[in-house]
Order: structure tokens, then C-alpha cells, then sequence
């Protein structure tokens, strides 16, 4: 029980700080396709995809912690990717249904719908990359 | 009867990333669908990370 928690508790840190340097690439990667254009200042959005980031980052490495060892992947990049982009889905179908609810509210976009989908496997990627080297790191010093 | 100590010195111990945890993830969905009526402000302020991460908004 308490290594699981105690891994909760790195989980916390290592993830947030996967999900901010997310947040940033997804600022720059938004910045170079263009799909949406920013309409907040720089500092502003600096701001928002860090917090932003830092949010999805700590959300996803809580449920690879949680669900880690019912995954059928060995490695914990597969892991993470599989578990990002499944948070990223059943968000996107909330929106969906807000969507088909509030339709002048909510639009769906698909160039953004499609830069989504790609950048929820980046995170699963960076924090995959994170935790492996944060796990490694565990070990070394056991 | 140190078991039963370490037991619930583990169960305090998880209670507050646990509750962390359900925060950051109820602050997702407001990120997420900018629900004005739960956190006035935070539509905006998430506005474009919203777009950039392709979740619908106006």
C-alpha cells in the first residue's frame, strides 16, 4: 500500500512537470501548423498551456499509476500513450455531446480535433519517456 | 497492533493526494469545457490552450 501511494505522490511531480514541457510544445507545435489562431497574448498563453499542461500531465501519470499493471505493454511508453489518449477520447466525446447539445456554443473543429489527438500521444510519449527515467533512477538508488 | 498503526498511517498518508488528485481532475473538465457557471473566468483564460489541445469551443 504505501509503496503504491508513495509512488501517488512522485506520480504528482514527475507527471506535472512532464505535462508542463506538453504544454509548451503544444504552444510552439499550435504556433507552427497555425490550426488555431492565438488570440491571447504570448505571456498569457504561457501562462494558460503551463497550468493547462502541468493539469493533463498530473491527471494522466495519476491513472498510470492506478492502472500501470492491468496494461497489457511492457514498457511504460506504450503504457502512457494508450492512457493519454484515452483521457484525451472520453474528454473529446464530453465535448462531442456538448457539442450535439450546444451547438452554437461548441464547435468542432477537425484540423484542431486532429492536432489534438496527435498532441495527447506526445504527452503519453513525454511522460512515458519521464517516468521510465524517474523509475530508473528509483532502482539505481535501491 | 503495529500493522493496524502502519495501516492507517498509509490510509492518511494516501488521503491527500487522493483528494489532489479528484481537484486536478475536476479542474481538467473546467479547463477542458470552460464551464463558466462552476469557475467564472476560466473559459477565457483557457481559450486558446482549449483550441490548440482540439476540445470544441465557440
Amino acid at each position: 500500500m504505501n509503496t503504491v501511494f508513495s509512488d501517488l505522490r512522485s506520480a504528482v511531480w514527475v507527471s506535472a512537470l512532464a505535462g508542463i514541457i506538453w504544454g509548451w510544445i503544444s504552444m510552439a507545435v499550435n504556433g507552427v501548423t497555425g490550426v488555431f489562431v492565438y488570440e491571447s497574448t504570448m505571456m498569457h498563453n504561457l501562462a494558460s498551456f503551463t497550468i493547462g499542461g502541468a493539469i493533463f500531465g498530473i491527471v494522466a501519470g495519476s491513472f498510470l499509476v492506478l492502472t500501470r499493471k492491468r496494461l497489457p505493454f511492457k514498457s511504460l511508453i506504450p503504457k502512457a500513450i494508450v492512457l493519454s489518449v484515452a483521457i484525451w477520447v472520453v474528454m473529446r466525446l464530453g465535448g462531442l455531446a456538448l457539442s450535439s447539445m450546444h451547438h452554437h456554443r461548441y464547435n468542432s473543429v477537425v484540423p484542431e480535433t486532429i492536432q489534438g489527438f496527435i498532441l495527447a500521444i506526445v504527452l503519453g510519449l513525454i511522460l512515458g519517456i519521464m517516468w521510465k527515467r524517474s523509475a530508473g533512477k528509483v532502482s539505481e538508488a535501491q | 497492533m503495529e500493522n493496524v498503526a502502519s495501516r492507517e498511517g498509509a490510509r492518511i498518508g494516501a488521503f491527500w493526494p487522493i483528494v489532489a488528485i479528484i481537484t486536478v481532475g475536476i479542474a481538467m473538465g473546467v479547463v477542458v469545457y470552460g464551464l463558466e457557471s462552476i469557475a467564472p473566468g476560466v473559459h477565457d483564460a483557457f481559450h486558446d490552450f482549449r483550441h490548440a489541445a482540439g476540445f470544441p469551443c465557440h
